[in-house]
């Protein structure tokens, strides 16, 4: 979500489920929709029938997607930006690429400053001692100090992101793309050629990924790669076009929303840090300057910033945030170093805490929601050490899972005797998705209503009731002997009408936000839009004066007056290409394609007039709900209204890894970079350095591995569902192996085996298939194997198995700290 | 699995009422498969599961996504998966499995029980557990391997296409549950176009052989399968050209009538003999021959036999009771010989008991028309298991009997000569072979043929009391043998009975009394008379006309 944020400037699929029906081409890779989006998957099949649209999938294994798909091409694991950059050579050498859109939809056009560079595997300003960029080169020149950038309209000028990209890329040859990626040139040119042919104003196509794009310690550039590509083709903001992510879990999309990480306040607005002690010094660096001063304008949405802000802190603490004091902006929590949970397990396992110049002992507690991190953190072993040094921990699940139960793990996870492990387990018994209202928010951003299907068994709760009761008994503790700072929390506005059990109802009220005294209209000041107590229709209606309330801007239009607007089931579909705006409600303003202001030419006529997303008559845009100015004419603002620059990055200075995408091997590799060897995994790429953060050489471990999903099975959940179906359908651990691997080890489809990483061993039943190819890679025969995640030592005794992530490596990406699950070196034995 | 009175039935199974019993004619519908969008997920497997209530099936991984290797009376939808390397690539093919709803269902034309499989009017095939005597018979006359029996219900199960579902203007479950869309649900000509429309779609799209599976040797299917391989069906585990097992059509069209004719024809060649010749009683010769009851002093019984000897003089002598004397074959006791002791009574009987026993049950089984018979044991369920038991039963007492007359039915000079003139000469009266022992040719060879008979219904009766264990070859092979054994035998026994009885008199007293006078050894066992008496039969017999010396040269 990173990169697609850096690139288009909102971190979520742009377009929508039912949008891919509206496509031309589909590639498919970095994921596997028909094995863990088979419902979405639907809408593939639904192009298929009714557009004879194309399925091309890449992907180290044959998958269940595959054996749908009209060309397959195989892939090793990690070296998807190899094959993307591979296919943006392609697409400008062979000018299979949307000029039209290019020149007026992206940053191709800009001349970027002469400091910038590449070589020998780094991008200029690399840091080696912190093993990081400064990226003051990496920017747009302008022709004067605090003037417009410089752009070449033609796209000649060398130093134009234009040129910069094709240069960049052109050693990415099909021959290059086999000898990295393993995958055979007239296999890959297949691929390429029908990609491309959406590189037109004719025909759409759409890249959809998952996990399989981000799990890798070059994540976040992988997806850039498909992002830039999509650009080029000139895909992005039109229906059936876009870049696709499928989120993990049914509600992953709101929990990112809603403030999933450390990083991020509701709506996608920055935590503070310590140097910013005021709102106005926060406001300095979190909001951006608009950058673009020639051709047209950028609205650079997010100038209304401030409006978001203080809304969100009217919202957290009520009538105790004011003008005066900043709106309560100093109670907010500044965030000095990285927690995200992989680095707080880093913490808890070395028992020390290093952050912003500090050294202090590391976390003593640990309150977990619906998350199983012994389960899903990588290198299991040290999840539980981690565990092990805890006075206590609280567990909300409803299931005993790995991590409640990590004390008595058995002895090949190499923790303590549970005698000697003096963590307290809490284990709460808490209410699951069909036990509790609220909402799901999908991949298409549609926030959907749901409702409880039946009670919680026994004393389980909902989250929502664990969350009051915990608040409700802290906040008493302070109100009783006063504390250190006891302010944030005296102060949360807490006005549900059961505090123990809020409403979530209620609670979505508040995330929509209300205005609390009249707002008016700014253009118009005599006109009232909302009387004080009415809910706000959208974020267009709030205000940075503290008159307007709001849990996050983003979601706001979900509960209007209307009503819950996430309630809404109406089918009708005026567009005829599944938009159904009256379905639900869609982040943002129930928008249902992001950006759609691309899919119309510089007049605000459809690329094509079948599939329009907006467009302009004259005096508004219609179609979707435009995602732009909605009376501004063509040529007043860029498409892409969140980025400052008003339009697509082909170039990126966003992220911590490169403003291009560069191949480099995963952390553990079966060969060195063949581009540059010297720096052959990504340069800073973050990893830890305990005695359990250990990795393979690929003469110890020569054979590539990789982890995934069933469809049949739901992480680490449904293996706890005792005599279920699905433990039926999908029985148990297993290891596929290549046919012709198996044949060289004497292995037997049926029989035990045993894979070693640096890390730890797991055994299973051995899976021998056709489906994982042999790969030629950099002139050596390369082998890869691989198993699903899902079982675990939890559950009943018939339904448990190795922890896939027993093997798994903690390299992570630099810019979101994903592990990466996907690429790693193990080898193979019988058992 | 429901009998579901909104559908109408078209065809029921062992039904003696024919076809139809609909006055309403509902649209056939179809399941529609789309193998080329199918991406093997199995919710139709569980959704199956759940709706039909079904058990859990034990699994375990062995190496396959695969859940089981075929269906099972708890898991009626299947997919199955496969990896094919061919000329254009590799393809991962998965195609879900189930009942094929033929619209000519060899299950149904199989089944012995009526009503236990029907057809419905819209063409779903649906076992009724009411009816469903749990045989297995429908699995043998299932081209597609379908029908599993339910160890706990000790029924047949199967897909019933969501007959209840359906029947209330829903599509099955698996059809609701599918996200792909490659299910589809509705009526036969819909699915078809539906069908042909993809099938044309793929010819376009580089699979030239592709074609919708709907084989004509069922008559089409109600459900019909999109396949890219169409020239490959067996790769999708499909047979290529489906057909009725031949093993159905000999059992049910040719064996049926002709055992019904062969049977009946027994009865009346046996009734149109006597009327012709008569009992062989030799009155013919010597004037008298009464046997029967006479009187009855309320003591005890006596039997009144009439022998003519040479004097003329007609003699009456009580029937020499049980004692030590009457268990020794052979021995002569006044004008009597012990023919056949105790022994060889109680195995004759049991044989015929067992036989008839395992007759009765098992006719009801053969034929609707002998349905009523299923009463007398307390249904055709009951027969489906007394039937096999008594068949046991029946086996063992043969297998006493043959090793308790081996020794006397040792083939001897001549005897063969019974498979063809003497038994003709034999049936006409034409004259009597003075040289005949205590047993006569033909009886050997009756004998023989009744023990060759018995071991055929024992070793196919054991395959079809398991039919779907041992593989359908050999049950349908079974199945033919079983039939055609019990044709044969029954047909036998009603020539046995016959001469045992009216045409021989005397015969019948043999087996129960376990004597015979020495009139009818004269008369019938010449030389074993002669033997076990020292007489001469010319002696005794003077009118009778010699036998052909060259008979037995």
């Amino acid at each position: 979500m990173a990169s697609l944020a850096a690139t288009f400037g909102r971190g979520a699929m742009t377009n929508g489920w039912v949008d891919i029906k509206n496509t031309d081409v589909i590639l498919a890779m970095g994921g596997n929709p028909a094995e863990n989006h088979p419902v979405g998957f639907k809408w593939f099949m639904e192009a298929r029938r009714g557009r004879n649209a194309k399925l091309v999938v890449v992907d180290p294994r044959f998958t269940r997607t595959a054996a749908v798909a009209d060309i397959y091409a195989p892939i090793r694991p990690g070296t998807d930006i190899a094959f993307l950059l591979g296919m943006i050579r392609y697409a400008l050498e062979n000018k299979r690429f949307h000029e039209d859109y290019v020149k007026i939809h992206t940053n191709a056009p800009y001349i970027i400053g002469s400091g910038f560079g590449f070589q020998d595997g780094l991008f200029s300003g690399f840091d080696q001692a912190k093993s990081e960029y400064a990226k003051e080169t990496w920017g747009y020149e302008a022709a004067q100090e605090g003037g417009p950038y410089k752009v070449d309209p033609t796209l000649q000028d060398e130093r134009c992101v234009f040129q910069l990209l094709k240069k960049h890329v052109a050693r990415y040859t099909p021959e290059m793309v086999e000898r990295v990626c393993g995958t055979p040139k007239d296999a890959f040119l297949k691929v390429a050629d029908m990609v491309t042919s959406t590189g037109n104003a004719e025909r759409v196509g759409t890249i959809t990924y998952a996990l399989g794009w981000t799990q890798h310690s070059t994540g976040v550039q992988i997806i850039r790669a498909g992002a830039m590509l999509q650009l080029l083709l000139g895909n992005v903001g039109r229906p059936g076009g876009g870049v696709n992510a499928f989120r993990g879990h049914s509600n992953i999309q709101g929990a990112t929303d809603t403030a999933g990480t450390f990083e991020i306040l509701p709506g996608y607005l920055k935590t503070p840090t310590g140097v910013q002690q005021t709102l106005a010094q926060y406001y300095e660096t979190a909001v951006p300057t608009t950058l673009n001063k020639q051709g047209w304008a950028t609205m650079n949405y997010w100038t209304n910033y401030p409006k978001f802000m203080v809304s969100l802190l009217k919202a957290t603490y009520g009538a105790a945030a004011t003008a005066e004091n900043d709106y309560g902006y100093g109670w907010l929590p500044k965030v000095d170093g990285n927690y995200s949970w992989l680095y707080l397990f880093d913490d808890m396992y070395r028992g020390r805490s290093k952050r912003a110049g500090g050294d202090e002992p590391g976390p003593e507690g640990f309150l977990t929601f619906g998350m199983n991190p012994v389960g899903l953190g990588p290198n299991s072993k040290k999840m539980v050490g981690a565990l092990s040094k805890l006075k206590w921990m609280v567990v909300v699940e409803n299931a005993e899972t790995e991590t409640a139960m990590f004390w008595k793990a058995p002895g090949e996870y190499g923790g303590a005797a549970p005698s000697d492990i003096q963590t307290e387990v809490f284990l709460l018994p808490a209410a699951n998705f069909a036990e509790k209202d609220g909402t799901f928010t999908n991949s298409a951003r549609w926030l959907q209503w749901k409702w409880k299907a039946t009670d919680p068994p026994g004393q389980a709760r909902a989250d929502q009731e664990i969350v009051a009761r915990l608040f409700l008994a802290v906040r008493d503790l302070y109100r009783k002997e006063g504390g250190a700072f006891p302010d944030p929390i005296l102060n949360t506005l807490w006005t549900y009408a059961n505090p123990a059990n809020p409403d979530l109802g209620e609670v979505l009220k508040e995330m929509n936000g209300k205005a609390l005294a009249d707002v008016h209209d700014e253009k118009d000041p005599t006109k009232v839009l909302r009387t004080a107590g009415q809910q706000v229709d959208g974020f267009a209606q709030l205000r940075d004066d503290g008159s307007t309330m709001c849990g996050n801007w983003l979601h706001s239009g979900v509960y209007t007056e209307a009503g819950n607007n996430a309630q809404r089931r109406v089918t009708a579909d005026p567009t005829g290409l599944g938009m159904f705006h009256n379905w639900a409600f869609s982040w943002p303003a129930n928008r249902r394609i992001m950006y759609n202001r691309a899919s119309a030419d510089v007049n605000g006529k459809p690329w094509d007039a079948k599939r329009v997303g907006i467009q302009w008559n004259g005096t508004a845009w219609t179609g979707d709900v435009p995602d732009i100015k909605v009376d501004s004419p063509p040529g007043t603002y860029g498409a892409f209204i969140m980025l400052p620059e008003g339009v697509g990055r082909l170039f990126s200075p966003a992220l911590n890894d490169g403003p291009f995408p560069e191949h480099y091997e995963a952390v553990e590799a079966p060969i060195d970079n063949p581009l540059h060897p010297k720096v052959t995994s990504n340069p800073v790429s973050k990893r830890f350095s305990t005695d359990k953060d250990v990795y393979g050489t690929k003469e110890d471990f020569p054979i590539v591995c990789t982890t995934y999903r069933l469809t049949e099975h739901f992480h680490y959940w449904t293996q706890h569902h005792l005599d279920g179906r699905l433990n039926e359908v999908q029985p148990g651990f297993f290891i596929e192996i290549p046919e012709a691997l198996a044949e060289k080890e004497g292995i037997a489809n049926g029989s035990q085996v045993v894979v070693e990483s640096a890390r730890g061993a797991v055994r299973g039943v051995a899976m021998v298939t056709k489906r994982l190819p042999t790969l030629k890679v950099d002139g050596k025969t390369v082998w890869q194997i691989g198993f699903p995640i899902h079982w675990g030592f939890a559950g009943a005794k018939s339904h448990t198995g190795p922890l896939a992530n027993m093997l798994t490596p903690s390299a992570m990406d630099p810019n979101t700290w994903t592990p990466e699950y996907k690429s790693f070196l193990v080898r193979l034995k019988k058992a | 699995m429901s009998n579901s009175p909104q559908l109408e039935i078209r065809r029921s199974s062992a039904s003696l009422r024919g076809q139809g019993t609909g006055i309403r004619e509902l649209p056939v519908v179809s399941k529609y498969i789309d193998t080329t969008t199918c991406i093997g997920c199995k919710a139709c497997e569980v959704a199956c599961q759940e709706w039909n209530d079904l058990e859990n099936v034990h699994t375990q991984q062995v190496g396959t996504y695969q859940t089981l290797p075929s269906l099972d009376a708890n898991l009626w939808n299947l997919i199955k998966f496969r990896e094919e390397e061919h000329a254009g690539g590799f393809a991962w093919l998965m195609r879900k499995d189930q009942c094929m709803h033929c619209a000519d269902p060899g299950c149904l034309a199989a089944c012995p029980a009526p009503g236990a499989i029907v057809q419905y009017e819209n063409g779903i095939v649906d076992v009724n557990p009411d009816a469903c005597i749990g045989c297995g018979l429908c699995a043998t006359g299932c081209p597609f391997d379908v029908p599993r029996f339910h160890p706990k219900t000790g029924k047949m199960a199967k897909c019933t296409l969501c007959v209840d579902r359906v029947a209330v203007g829903i599509e099955p479950a698996c059809i609701k549950a599918c996200p792909t869309g490659c299910l589809q649900f509705g009526n036969k000509d819909d699915m078809v176009a539906l069908g042909h429309e993809r099938v044309a779609q793929l010819k376009a799209n580089g699979f030239p052989a592709a074609t919708l599976y709907d084989p004509e040797g069922v008559s089409g299917t109600g459900v019909v399968t999109v396949l890219g391989h169409g020239d490959h069906p067996e790769w999708y585990s499909l047979p290529a050209d489906p057909q009725i097992p031949v093993s159905v059509f000999v059992t049910k069209s040719v064996l049926k009538p002709v055992g019904m004719v062969a049977m009946l024809g027994a009865v009346g060649a046996a009734f149109a003999h006597y009327l012709r010749f008569g009992p062989k009683d030799g009155a013919a010769t010597n004037g008298l021959a009464t046997n029967g009851l006479v009187g009855a002093n309320g003591v005890g019984v006596a039997r009144v036999s009439g022998v003519a000897g040479a004097t003329g003089a007609v003699e009456v002598e009580e029937i020499p009771p049980p004692n030590s004397e009457t268990r020794v074959e052979d021995a002569v006791i006044g004008n009597y010989i012990v023919r056949h002791r105790l022994s060889s009574r109680v195995i004759h009987w049991s044989v015929a008991l067992f036989f008839f026993g395992a007759l009765f049950s098992g006719l009801p089984i053969w034929t609707p028309i002998f349905g009523w018979m299923a009463n007398l044991f307390g249904g055709l369920e009951v027969c489906r298991w007394l039937h096999a038991w008594l068949g046991i039963a029946f086996s063992a007492a043969a297998l006493v009997m043959v090793i308790h007359w081996a020794r006397d039915m040792r083939m001897e000079r001549g005897d063969w000569a019974w498979l063809g003139p003497k038994m003709i000469r034999y049936f006409r009266r034409n004259g009597d072979d003075p040289d005949t022992g205590r047993y006569n040719g033909g009886q050997k060879i009756f004998f023989f043929l009744v023990a060759l008979l018995a071991l055929c219904l024992l070793g196919s009766g054991l395959v079809l009391w398991f039919p779907m264990s041992l593989g359908r070859p050999l049950a349908e092979i079974s199945w033919i043998l079983h039939d055609a054994a019990f044709i044969l035998f029954a047909a036998s026994i009603v020539v046995h009975i016959y001469l045992g009885t009216a045409a021989l008199p005397g015969t019948f007293r043999s087996m129960t009394r376990g004597v015979v006078s020495k009139r009818y050894a004269r008369l019938h066992h010449p030389r074993w008379y002669r033997e076990v008496t020292g007489d001469d039969w010319n002696e005794v017999s003077p009118g009778r006309s010699s036998a052909p010396e060259d008979d037995h040269r």
